[in-house]
Protein backbone atom coordinates (compact mmCIF):
# COMPACT_ATOMS: atom_id res chain seq x y z
CA UNK A 1 0.00 0.00 0.00
CA UNK A 2 2.90 2.33 0.79
CA UNK A 3 4.31 1.88 -2.27
CA UNK A 4 1.11 2.36 -3.96
CA UNK A 5 0.83 5.86 -2.70
CA UNK A 6 4.73 6.67 -3.08
CA UNK A 7 3.47 6.40 -6.69
CA UNK A 8 1.45 9.80 -6.14
CA UNK A 9 4.81 11.15 -5.95
CA UNK A 10 5.63 10.74 -9.77
CA UNK A 11 1.67 11.57 -10.25
CA UNK A 12 1.81 14.87 -8.71
CA UNK A 13 5.32 15.88 -9.95
CA UNK A 14 4.32 14.87 -13.75
CA UNK A 15 1.07 16.49 -14.17
CA UNK A 16 2.31 19.41 -12.24
CA UNK A 17 5.05 19.83 -14.82
CA UNK A 18 3.47 18.20 -17.80
CA UNK A 19 -0.36 19.23 -17.53
CA UNK A 20 0.49 22.68 -16.75
CA UNK A 21 -1.30 25.81 -18.04
CA UNK A 22 1.70 26.63 -20.34
CA UNK A 23 1.73 23.36 -21.40
CA UNK A 24 -1.86 23.00 -22.14
CA UNK A 25 -2.45 25.78 -24.26
CA UNK A 26 1.30 25.14 -25.86
CA UNK A 27 0.52 21.46 -27.05
CA UNK A 28 -3.33 22.43 -27.95
CA UNK A 29 -1.46 24.72 -30.52
CA UNK A 30 1.08 22.71 -31.41
CA UNK A 31 -1.37 20.79 -32.53
CA UNK A 32 -3.85 23.06 -33.88
CA UNK A 33 -0.91 24.38 -36.32
CA UNK A 34 1.26 20.79 -36.87
CA UNK A 35 -1.20 18.35 -36.63
CA UNK A 36 0.32 15.38 -35.37
CA UNK A 37 4.16 16.13 -36.39
CA UNK A 38 4.83 17.28 -33.64
CA UNK A 39 4.16 14.36 -31.38
CA UNK A 40 8.12 13.19 -31.72
CA UNK A 41 8.71 16.18 -29.36
CA UNK A 42 7.07 14.84 -26.73
CA UNK A 43 8.73 11.73 -26.39
CA UNK A 44 11.63 13.00 -26.49
CA UNK A 45 10.88 15.35 -23.43
CA UNK A 46 9.16 12.13 -21.74
CA UNK A 47 12.16 10.19 -22.19
CA UNK A 48 15.15 12.94 -20.93
CA UNK A 49 12.61 13.71 -17.92
CA UNK A 50 12.19 10.18 -16.76
CA UNK A 51 15.75 9.93 -16.85
CA UNK A 52 16.72 13.14 -15.12
CA UNK A 53 14.03 12.61 -12.72
CA UNK A 54 15.29 9.29 -11.55
CA UNK A 55 18.87 10.38 -11.35
CA UNK A 56 17.39 13.04 -8.97
CA UNK A 57 15.82 10.79 -7.05
CA UNK A 58 19.00 8.76 -6.82
CA UNK A 59 20.83 11.13 -5.87
CA UNK A 60 18.75 12.25 -3.18
CA UNK A 61 18.55 9.02 -1.83
CA UNK A 62 22.10 8.12 -1.91
CA UNK A 63 23.87 10.83 -1.39
CA UNK A 64 21.65 12.74 0.78
CA UNK A 65 21.64 15.52 -1.55
CA UNK A 66 18.55 17.62 -3.25
CA UNK A 67 19.14 19.36 -6.81
CA UNK A 68 20.36 22.50 -5.40
CA UNK A 69 22.86 21.44 -2.64
CA UNK A 70 24.29 19.90 -6.16
CA UNK A 71 23.65 22.56 -8.04
CA UNK A 72 26.08 25.12 -5.71
CA UNK A 73 28.69 22.44 -5.60
CA UNK A 74 29.08 21.93 -8.62
CA UNK A 75 28.88 24.96 -9.84
CA UNK A 76 30.44 27.26 -7.08
CA UNK A 77 28.40 30.00 -5.75
CA UNK A 78 28.19 32.76 -8.09
CA UNK A 79 26.88 30.75 -10.65
CA UNK A 80 25.06 29.07 -8.27
CA UNK A 81 23.17 31.93 -7.13
CA UNK A 82 22.47 33.38 -10.48
CA UNK A 83 20.64 29.97 -11.57
CA UNK A 84 18.74 29.90 -8.03
CA UNK A 85 17.57 33.49 -8.91
CA UNK A 86 16.79 32.91 -12.48
CA UNK A 87 14.98 29.49 -11.04
CA UNK A 88 12.82 31.66 -8.55
CA UNK A 89 11.92 33.75 -10.60
CA UNK A 90 10.42 31.37 -13.06
CA UNK A 91 8.92 30.03 -10.11
CA UNK A 92 7.19 32.60 -9.29
CA UNK A 93 6.17 33.65 -12.97
CA UNK A 94 4.75 30.00 -13.20
CA UNK A 95 2.90 29.91 -9.95
CA UNK A 96 1.03 33.17 -10.45
CA UNK A 97 0.30 32.20 -14.26
CA UNK A 98 -1.16 28.64 -12.43
CA UNK A 99 -3.13 30.90 -9.57
CA UNK A 100 -4.28 32.94 -12.97
CA UNK A 101 -5.63 30.32 -14.48
CA UNK A 102 -6.96 29.09 -11.04
CA UNK A 103 -9.29 32.01 -11.16
CA UNK A 104 -10.28 31.49 -14.26
CA UNK A 105 -11.25 28.11 -14.38
CA UNK A 106 -13.34 28.62 -11.19
CA UNK A 107 -14.81 31.63 -12.84
CA UNK A 108 -16.08 28.88 -15.72
CA UNK A 109 -17.41 26.88 -12.32
CA UNK A 110 -19.19 28.68 -10.29
CA UNK A 111 -19.11 32.96 -12.22
CA UNK A 112 -18.11 34.37 -9.64
CA UNK A 113 -15.80 37.18 -9.73
CA UNK A 114 -12.27 36.24 -11.09
CA UNK A 115 -10.77 38.67 -9.34
CA UNK A 116 -12.41 37.63 -5.53
CA UNK A 117 -11.63 33.75 -6.77
CA UNK A 118 -8.06 34.55 -7.20
CA UNK A 119 -7.32 35.43 -3.78
CA UNK A 120 -9.36 32.78 -2.67
CA UNK A 121 -7.83 30.56 -3.97
CA UNK A 122 -4.12 31.94 -2.99
CA UNK A 123 -5.73 31.78 0.30
CA UNK A 124 -6.94 27.77 -0.02
CA UNK A 125 -3.77 26.55 -1.26
CA UNK A 126 -1.32 28.29 1.12
CA UNK A 127 -3.65 27.03 3.95
CA UNK A 128 -3.56 23.68 2.44
CA UNK A 129 -0.09 23.55 2.42
CA UNK A 130 0.03 25.07 5.83
CA UNK A 131 -2.42 22.32 7.56
CA UNK A 132 -1.04 19.24 5.45
CA UNK A 133 1.74 16.76 5.78
CA UNK A 134 4.11 16.30 2.46
CA UNK A 135 2.64 13.16 1.61
CA UNK A 136 -1.47 14.44 1.96
CA UNK A 137 -0.35 17.23 -0.37
CA UNK A 138 0.87 15.49 -3.18
CA UNK A 139 -2.34 12.21 -2.80
CA UNK A 140 -4.35 14.47 -2.59
CA UNK A 141 -3.00 16.90 -5.86
CA UNK A 142 -1.53 13.47 -7.04
CA UNK A 143 -5.32 11.45 -7.17
CA UNK A 144 -7.65 14.87 -7.90
CA UNK A 145 -5.19 15.62 -11.23
CA UNK A 146 -5.99 12.08 -12.32
CA UNK A 147 -9.57 13.89 -13.41
CA UNK A 148 -7.90 15.10 -16.86
CA UNK A 149 -7.59 11.83 -18.15
CA UNK A 150 -10.90 13.13 -19.68
CA UNK A 151 -8.85 15.17 -22.54
CA UNK A 152 -7.24 11.53 -23.34
CA UNK A 153 -10.43 9.56 -23.36
CA UNK A 154 -12.09 13.08 -25.42
CA UNK A 155 -9.21 12.32 -27.94
CA UNK A 156 -9.40 8.66 -28.32
CA UNK A 157 -12.90 8.85 -28.97
CA UNK A 158 -12.00 11.39 -32.00
CA UNK A 159 -10.77 8.76 -33.39
CA UNK A 160 -7.21 9.98 -34.70
CA UNK A 161 -5.78 8.50 -37.20
CA UNK A 162 -3.28 6.08 -35.60
CA UNK A 163 -0.81 5.79 -38.99
CA UNK A 164 -0.23 9.68 -38.85
CA UNK A 165 0.12 9.60 -35.09
CA UNK A 166 2.82 7.29 -35.85
CA UNK A 167 4.23 9.14 -38.51
CA UNK A 168 4.80 12.04 -35.82
CA UNK A 169 7.15 10.17 -33.90
CA UNK A 170 10.02 11.03 -36.44
CA UNK A 171 10.94 14.26 -37.02
CA UNK A 172 10.03 15.89 -40.13
CA UNK A 173 9.92 19.63 -41.10
CA UNK A 174 6.47 20.80 -42.19
CA UNK A 175 6.68 22.05 -46.72
CA UNK A 176 5.36 25.28 -46.34
CA UNK A 177 7.52 28.72 -45.88
CA UNK A 178 10.33 30.20 -43.70
CA UNK A 179 7.71 31.05 -41.18
CA UNK A 180 5.97 27.99 -40.48
CA UNK A 181 9.37 26.52 -40.38
CA UNK A 182 10.36 28.98 -37.68
CA UNK A 183 6.97 28.29 -35.96
CA UNK A 184 7.31 24.47 -35.99
CA UNK A 185 11.04 24.71 -34.42
CA UNK A 186 9.58 27.23 -31.96
CA UNK A 187 6.42 25.00 -31.18
CA UNK A 188 9.24 22.08 -30.72
CA UNK A 189 11.48 24.08 -27.96
CA UNK A 190 8.41 25.16 -26.34
CA UNK A 191 7.16 21.27 -25.96
CA UNK A 192 10.26 19.94 -24.97
CA UNK A 193 10.77 22.59 -22.25
CA UNK A 194 7.37 22.33 -20.97
CA UNK A 195 7.90 18.76 -20.51
CA UNK A 196 11.35 19.25 -18.46
CA UNK A 197 10.10 21.91 -16.61
CA UNK A 198 13.01 22.53 -13.91
CA UNK A 199 10.69 22.83 -10.88
CA UNK A 200 9.78 19.43 -11.79
CA UNK A 201 13.53 17.96 -10.54
CA UNK A 202 13.26 20.03 -7.77
CA UNK A 203 10.36 19.11 -6.33
CA UNK A 204 10.87 15.03 -6.49
CA UNK A 205 13.90 15.40 -5.17
CA UNK A 206 13.12 17.07 -2.55
CA UNK A 207 10.02 14.92 -2.27
CA UNK A 208 11.85 11.67 -1.71
CA UNK A 209 14.11 13.45 0.89
CA UNK A 210 10.43 14.71 2.61
CA UNK A 211 9.49 10.64 2.35
CA UNK A 212 12.65 9.46 3.82
CA UNK A 213 13.72 7.19 0.84
CA UNK A 214 16.53 5.41 1.51
CA UNK A 215 18.61 2.93 -0.96
CA UNK A 216 16.34 0.10 -0.45
CA UNK A 217 13.67 2.35 -2.11
CA UNK A 218 15.67 2.97 -5.46
CA UNK A 219 13.62 0.41 -7.52
CA UNK A 220 10.65 2.25 -6.36
CA UNK A 221 11.93 5.78 -7.91
CA UNK A 222 12.53 4.63 -11.13
CA UNK A 223 8.98 3.06 -11.46
CA UNK A 224 7.70 6.62 -9.76
CA UNK A 225 9.45 7.94 -12.13
CA UNK A 226 9.30 6.27 -15.29
CA UNK A 227 5.37 5.77 -14.60
CA UNK A 228 4.38 9.77 -13.41
CA UNK A 229 6.08 10.81 -16.72
CA UNK A 230 4.75 8.00 -18.92
CA UNK A 231 1.61 8.92 -17.71
CA UNK A 232 1.76 12.95 -17.98
CA UNK A 233 3.02 11.87 -21.16
CA UNK A 234 0.22 10.36 -22.54
CA UNK A 235 -1.42 13.27 -21.39
CA UNK A 236 0.44 15.88 -22.89
CA UNK A 237 -0.19 13.62 -26.43
CA UNK A 238 -3.94 13.55 -25.72
CA UNK A 239 -3.41 17.60 -25.80
CA UNK A 240 -1.67 17.15 -29.25
CA UNK A 241 -4.26 14.75 -30.39
CA UNK A 242 -7.48 17.60 -29.27
CA UNK A 243 -5.94 20.18 -30.73
CA UNK A 244 -5.25 18.40 -33.97
CA UNK A 245 -8.39 16.90 -34.28
CA UNK A 246 -10.76 20.05 -33.30
CA UNK A 247 -8.76 22.98 -34.35
CA UNK A 248 -6.82 22.49 -36.98
CA UNK A 249 -9.97 21.44 -39.72
CA UNK A 250 -11.21 24.62 -38.23
CA UNK A 251 -8.37 27.11 -38.79
CA UNK A 252 -8.10 27.79 -35.34
CA UNK A 253 -5.68 28.51 -33.52
CA UNK A 254 -6.52 28.49 -29.42
CA UNK A 255 -5.31 31.27 -27.16
CA UNK A 256 -7.61 31.02 -24.23
CA UNK A 257 -7.55 28.57 -21.31
CA UNK A 258 -11.63 28.04 -21.57
CA UNK A 259 -10.95 26.45 -25.25
CA UNK A 260 -9.12 24.43 -24.28
CA UNK A 261 -11.18 22.70 -21.47
CA UNK A 262 -14.05 23.02 -24.31
CA UNK A 263 -11.68 20.40 -26.58
CA UNK A 264 -10.84 18.30 -23.50
CA UNK A 265 -14.97 17.51 -22.89
CA UNK A 266 -15.61 18.26 -26.84
CA UNK A 267 -17.74 14.91 -27.72
CA UNK A 268 -19.42 14.55 -24.20
CA UNK A 269 -21.74 16.55 -22.60
CA UNK A 270 -22.05 18.83 -19.19
CA UNK A 271 -21.04 16.23 -17.04
CA UNK A 272 -17.70 15.64 -19.31
CA UNK A 273 -17.34 19.72 -18.73
CA UNK A 274 -17.17 19.64 -15.30
CA UNK A 275 -14.50 16.93 -14.89
CA UNK A 276 -12.37 18.84 -17.47
CA UNK A 277 -12.82 21.82 -15.64
CA UNK A 278 -12.27 20.08 -12.23
CA UNK A 279 -9.50 17.99 -13.74
CA UNK A 280 -8.24 21.36 -15.11
CA UNK A 281 -8.04 23.03 -11.59
CA UNK A 282 -6.66 20.16 -9.89
CA UNK A 283 -3.57 19.82 -12.31
CA UNK A 284 -2.98 23.88 -12.31
CA UNK A 285 -3.02 23.57 -8.17
CA UNK A 286 -0.79 20.91 -7.84
CA UNK A 287 1.13 23.01 -10.25
CA UNK A 288 1.11 26.31 -8.13
CA UNK A 289 1.74 24.26 -4.92
CA UNK A 290 4.65 22.64 -6.35
CA UNK A 291 6.30 26.31 -8.22
CA UNK A 292 5.76 27.69 -4.31
CA UNK A 293 7.44 24.84 -2.64
CA UNK A 294 10.24 24.44 -5.53
CA UNK A 295 10.92 28.22 -4.92
CA UNK A 296 11.33 27.35 -1.05
CA UNK A 297 13.66 24.54 -1.32
CA UNK A 298 15.82 25.92 -4.14
CA UNK A 299 16.30 28.97 -1.64
CA UNK A 300 17.11 26.84 1.53
CA UNK A 301 19.12 23.94 -0.01
CA UNK A 302 21.20 26.76 -1.65
CA UNK A 303 21.98 28.24 1.78
CA UNK A 304 21.86 25.02 3.52
CA UNK A 305 18.95 26.22 5.31
CA UNK A 306 17.15 23.34 7.37
CA UNK A 307 13.92 22.91 5.28
CA UNK A 308 11.23 20.43 5.53
CA UNK A 309 7.15 20.46 4.92
CA UNK A 310 7.12 17.86 7.59
CA UNK A 311 8.76 19.88 10.30
CA UNK A 312 6.75 21.83 12.16
CA UNK A 313 6.59 24.96 10.74
CA UNK A 314 8.59 27.48 13.57
CA UNK A 315 11.78 24.72 13.03
CA UNK A 316 12.15 25.49 9.77
CA UNK A 317 11.31 29.54 9.80
CA UNK A 318 12.81 30.84 6.02
CA UNK A 319 11.47 27.99 4.71
CA UNK A 320 8.51 28.03 5.67
CA UNK A 321 8.40 31.99 4.91
CA UNK A 322 9.97 31.38 1.43
CA UNK A 323 6.88 29.37 -0.29
CA UNK A 324 4.25 31.71 1.80
CA UNK A 325 6.20 35.18 -0.02
CA UNK A 326 6.32 32.54 -3.23
CA UNK A 327 2.51 32.48 -3.20
CA UNK A 328 2.09 36.09 -2.33
CA UNK A 329 4.50 37.34 -5.08
CA UNK A 330 2.53 35.18 -7.45
CA UNK A 331 -0.99 36.49 -6.40
CA UNK A 332 0.88 40.37 -6.65
CA UNK A 333 1.93 39.13 -10.37
CA UNK A 334 -1.35 37.28 -11.27
CA UNK A 335 -3.81 40.57 -9.81
CA UNK A 336 -1.63 42.96 -11.79
CA UNK A 337 -3.65 42.40 -14.43
CA UNK A 338 -1.03 40.22 -16.59
CA UNK A 339 -2.87 37.45 -18.87
CA UNK A 340 -2.20 34.22 -16.98
CA UNK A 341 -0.88 32.75 -21.12
CA UNK A 342 1.32 36.13 -21.41
CA UNK A 343 3.31 34.75 -18.00
CA UNK A 344 3.11 31.02 -19.52
CA UNK A 345 4.72 32.07 -22.92
CA UNK A 346 7.89 34.14 -20.59
CA UNK A 347 8.23 30.64 -18.30
CA UNK A 348 8.24 27.83 -21.00
CA UNK A 349 10.76 30.01 -23.32
CA UNK A 350 13.30 31.72 -20.75
CA UNK A 351 12.99 28.12 -18.67
CA UNK A 352 14.47 26.21 -21.36
CA UNK A 353 17.37 29.01 -21.50
CA UNK A 354 17.58 28.22 -17.44
CA UNK A 355 17.50 24.25 -18.13
CA UNK A 356 21.03 23.17 -19.28
CA UNK A 357 22.98 24.71 -15.67
CA UNK A 358 19.94 22.52 -14.02
CA UNK A 359 20.62 19.43 -15.39
CA UNK A 360 24.59 19.74 -16.17
CA UNK A 361 25.31 19.30 -12.37
CA UNK A 362 22.72 16.59 -11.70
CA UNK A 363 24.64 14.43 -14.64
CA UNK A 364 27.62 15.11 -12.86
CA UNK A 365 26.98 14.29 -9.71
CA UNK A 366 24.96 10.86 -10.50
CA UNK A 367 28.06 9.78 -13.02
CA UNK A 368 30.52 10.24 -10.21
CA UNK A 369 31.49 7.07 -8.21
CA UNK A 370 32.64 8.85 -5.38
CA UNK A 371 29.83 10.39 -4.12
CA UNK A 372 27.37 7.72 -5.42
CA UNK A 373 29.72 4.27 -5.00
CA UNK A 374 27.66 1.39 -5.99
CA UNK A 375 24.68 3.44 -7.43
CA UNK A 376 26.40 5.46 -9.97
CA UNK A 377 24.99 6.12 -13.54
CA UNK A 378 25.84 3.23 -15.83
CA UNK A 379 27.38 3.57 -18.95
CA UNK A 380 24.20 3.72 -20.87
CA UNK A 381 22.81 6.80 -18.48
CA UNK A 382 25.44 8.65 -18.76
CA UNK A 383 25.45 8.59 -23.09
CA UNK A 384 21.60 9.02 -22.50
CA UNK A 385 22.42 11.75 -20.16
CA UNK A 386 25.08 13.43 -22.10
CA UNK A 387 22.74 13.27 -25.44
CA UNK A 388 19.88 14.63 -24.00
CA UNK A 389 21.77 17.33 -22.09
CA UNK A 390 23.00 18.40 -25.66
CA UNK A 391 19.40 18.98 -27.33
CA UNK A 392 18.49 20.93 -23.81
CA UNK A 393 21.36 23.06 -24.58
CA UNK A 394 20.42 23.12 -28.32
CA UNK A 395 17.32 24.05 -27.47
CA UNK A 396 18.18 26.63 -24.89
CA UNK A 397 20.36 28.50 -27.30
CA UNK A 398 17.51 28.55 -30.20
CA UNK A 399 14.88 29.01 -27.71
CA UNK A 400 15.03 33.42 -27.49
CA UNK A 401 16.24 34.31 -31.46
CA UNK A 402 13.25 31.87 -32.13
CA UNK A 403 10.60 33.92 -29.96
CA UNK A 404 11.64 37.01 -31.59
CA UNK A 405 11.75 35.44 -35.03
CA UNK A 406 8.24 34.73 -34.53
CA UNK A 407 6.26 36.91 -32.06
CA UNK A 408 6.09 34.13 -29.39
CA UNK A 409 4.33 31.66 -31.81
CA UNK A 410 2.38 34.10 -33.13
CA UNK A 411 0.86 32.50 -36.92
CA UNK B 1 55.30 55.99 -6.44
CA UNK B 2 51.94 54.72 -5.78
CA UNK B 3 49.20 55.31 -8.26
CA UNK B 4 47.09 58.34 -7.24
CA UNK B 5 43.47 57.51 -6.68
CA UNK B 6 40.98 59.06 -8.94
CA UNK B 7 39.34 62.01 -8.09
CA UNK B 8 35.78 61.89 -6.98
CA UNK B 9 34.42 63.59 -9.79
CA UNK B 10 36.36 61.51 -12.26
CA UNK B 11 34.86 58.51 -10.66
CA UNK B 12 31.58 60.32 -10.86
CA UNK B 13 31.85 60.95 -14.63
CA UNK B 14 32.03 57.52 -14.87
CA UNK B 15 29.11 56.32 -13.43
CA UNK B 16 27.24 59.14 -15.06
CA UNK B 17 28.58 57.88 -18.45
CA UNK B 18 27.34 54.40 -17.63
CA UNK B 19 24.04 55.66 -16.61
CA UNK B 20 23.88 57.94 -19.74
CA UNK B 21 24.31 55.30 -21.89
CA UNK B 22 22.23 52.65 -19.93
CA UNK B 23 19.41 55.43 -20.07
CA UNK B 24 20.34 55.83 -24.10
CA UNK B 25 19.91 51.92 -24.74
CA UNK B 26 16.47 51.91 -22.70
CA UNK B 27 15.38 54.94 -24.24
CA UNK B 28 16.31 53.08 -27.89
CA UNK B 29 14.72 49.80 -26.57
CA UNK B 30 11.42 51.95 -25.88
CA UNK B 31 11.69 53.84 -28.83
CA UNK B 32 11.91 50.42 -30.81
CA UNK B 33 9.43 48.66 -29.08
CA UNK B 34 7.08 51.65 -29.48
CA UNK B 35 7.69 52.04 -33.24
CA UNK B 36 7.15 48.67 -33.63
CA UNK B 37 3.86 48.73 -32.40
CA UNK B 38 3.06 51.32 -35.09
CA UNK B 39 3.82 49.93 -38.15
CA UNK B 40 1.75 46.88 -39.62
CA UNK B 41 3.45 45.17 -42.72
CA UNK B 42 1.31 43.18 -45.18
CA UNK B 43 3.01 39.77 -42.87
CA UNK B 44 1.73 40.93 -39.81
CA UNK B 45 -1.85 42.07 -41.32
CA UNK B 46 -2.20 38.66 -42.98
CA UNK B 47 -0.83 37.27 -39.29
CA UNK B 48 -3.82 39.59 -37.32
CA UNK B 49 -6.48 38.62 -39.81
CA UNK B 50 -5.89 34.99 -39.69
CA UNK B 51 -6.35 35.76 -35.79
CA UNK B 52 -9.21 37.28 -36.84
CA UNK B 53 -10.13 34.85 -38.49
CA UNK B 54 -9.91 31.86 -35.88
CA UNK B 55 -11.76 33.75 -33.33
CA UNK B 56 -15.00 33.80 -35.79
CA UNK B 57 -13.87 30.04 -36.29
CA UNK B 58 -14.16 29.45 -32.70
CA UNK B 59 -17.24 31.24 -32.16
CA UNK B 60 -19.02 29.47 -34.67
CA UNK B 61 -17.89 25.93 -32.88
CA UNK B 62 -18.70 27.23 -29.53
CA UNK B 63 -22.48 28.45 -30.62
CA UNK B 64 -22.75 24.94 -31.42
CA UNK B 65 -21.03 23.51 -28.41
CA UNK B 66 -23.70 25.09 -26.87
CA UNK B 67 -26.96 24.22 -28.75
CA UNK B 68 -25.59 20.86 -28.43
CA UNK B 69 -26.56 21.41 -24.53
CA UNK B 70 -22.98 20.52 -23.88
CA UNK B 71 -21.85 23.45 -22.04
CA UNK B 72 -23.23 25.14 -18.55
CA UNK B 73 -24.51 27.91 -17.95
CA UNK B 74 -21.72 29.27 -16.26
CA UNK B 75 -19.19 28.44 -19.06
CA UNK B 76 -20.94 29.65 -21.62
CA UNK B 77 -21.30 33.29 -20.15
CA UNK B 78 -17.33 33.30 -18.96
CA UNK B 79 -16.02 31.87 -22.27
CA UNK B 80 -18.38 33.85 -24.68
CA UNK B 81 -16.66 36.82 -22.00
CA UNK B 82 -13.66 35.74 -22.51
CA UNK B 83 -13.50 35.19 -25.94
CA UNK B 84 -14.99 38.79 -26.64
CA UNK B 85 -12.17 40.06 -24.43
CA UNK B 86 -9.71 38.77 -26.89
CA UNK B 87 -11.41 39.73 -30.29
CA UNK B 88 -11.41 42.93 -28.31
CA UNK B 89 -8.15 43.30 -27.66
CA UNK B 90 -7.20 42.12 -31.37
CA UNK B 91 -9.32 45.43 -32.66
CA UNK B 92 -7.34 47.83 -30.43
CA UNK B 93 -4.04 46.17 -31.48
CA UNK B 94 -5.07 46.83 -35.05
CA UNK B 95 -6.18 50.45 -33.87
CA UNK B 96 -2.96 51.24 -32.63
CA UNK B 97 -1.15 50.34 -35.64
CA UNK B 98 -0.76 52.24 -38.87
CA UNK B 99 -0.91 50.06 -41.75
CA UNK B 100 0.99 50.00 -44.99
CA UNK B 101 -0.10 51.93 -47.63
CA UNK B 102 -2.21 50.12 -49.51
CA UNK B 103 -3.91 47.87 -46.83
CA UNK B 104 -6.22 50.96 -45.00
CA UNK B 105 -9.20 49.48 -45.98
CA UNK B 106 -8.32 46.04 -45.26
CA UNK B 107 -7.01 47.02 -42.10
CA UNK B 108 -10.75 49.55 -41.39
CA UNK B 109 -13.13 46.56 -42.70
CA UNK B 110 -11.22 43.75 -40.41
CA UNK B 111 -11.94 46.28 -37.67
CA UNK B 112 -15.63 46.31 -38.30
CA UNK B 113 -15.49 42.70 -38.06
CA UNK B 114 -14.35 42.25 -34.83
CA UNK B 115 -17.13 44.92 -33.63
CA UNK B 116 -19.58 42.56 -35.14
CA UNK B 117 -18.28 39.51 -33.63
CA UNK B 118 -17.75 41.00 -30.41
CA UNK B 119 -21.79 42.47 -29.93
CA UNK B 120 -22.46 39.01 -31.37
CA UNK B 121 -20.30 37.17 -28.39
CA UNK B 122 -22.24 39.80 -26.16
CA UNK B 123 -25.44 38.38 -27.09
CA UNK B 124 -24.76 34.60 -26.32
CA UNK B 125 -25.20 35.03 -22.66
CA UNK B 126 -28.86 35.82 -22.49
CA UNK B 127 -29.53 33.49 -25.81
CA UNK B 128 -28.01 30.24 -23.92
CA UNK B 129 -31.19 28.00 -23.99
CA UNK B 130 -32.48 29.98 -27.13
CA UNK B 131 -31.33 27.77 -30.33
CA UNK B 132 -33.19 29.67 -32.89
CA UNK B 133 -31.52 32.65 -31.53
CA UNK B 134 -27.76 31.00 -31.46
CA UNK B 135 -28.41 29.49 -34.74
CA UNK B 136 -28.86 32.82 -36.26
CA UNK B 137 -26.08 34.51 -34.26
CA UNK B 138 -24.23 31.73 -35.97
CA UNK B 139 -25.25 32.50 -39.51
CA UNK B 140 -24.23 35.73 -39.05
CA UNK B 141 -20.79 34.78 -37.58
CA UNK B 142 -20.50 32.55 -40.66
CA UNK B 143 -20.51 35.34 -42.53
CA UNK B 144 -18.13 37.69 -40.92
CA UNK B 145 -15.96 34.72 -41.16
CA UNK B 146 -16.29 34.76 -44.86
CA UNK B 147 -15.49 38.21 -44.97
CA UNK B 148 -12.58 37.64 -43.30
CA UNK B 149 -11.18 35.08 -46.03
CA UNK B 150 -12.33 37.74 -48.84
CA UNK B 151 -10.25 40.60 -47.37
CA UNK B 152 -7.29 38.04 -46.65
CA UNK B 153 -7.00 37.24 -50.32
CA UNK B 154 -6.40 40.88 -50.73
CA UNK B 155 -3.21 40.89 -49.29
Amino acid sequence: MKKILGITLGIMTALGGFVDLGQIVFTMQAGALFGYRLMWAIVLGTAAIILYMEMCGRIAVVAKKPVFTVVRSRLGFPLGFVTLIASNLLNVITCAAELGGIAIVLHLLTGWQERVLLIGATLGLGMIVFLFRFQWIEQTFGFSGLMIIVFAVSAVVLHPNWNQVARGLLPTIPPADTKDVLLYGYFAVGIFSAVLMEYEVHFYSSGAMEEDWTPKDLGENFMVAAFGCVLGGALTAGLLLLGALIFLPHGIFPEILSTTVMAGAFPFGQKALILALMGTLACLAGAAVETALSGAYNACQFFNLRWGKNQPAKSVPVYTLAWMGMFVLALLIAASGLRPLQLVDISVIFGMVVLPVTYYPILRIAADRNVMGTHVNSKLDTIMGTFFLVLITVAAIAAIPLMIATHAGNP
Amino acid sequence: MAPQPRPCAVRYMGNRQTIFILALLLAAAALTSCSRKKTLGRDELRSEIRSAYSFVAESEMFIDYIRQGHATRHYAEGHATYLKDAVAQLDKELEQAAPEPGTQNVVSDCRSYMALLCRELSGIATNVGDNDALAVAGKRMENIRKSLERAYSFL
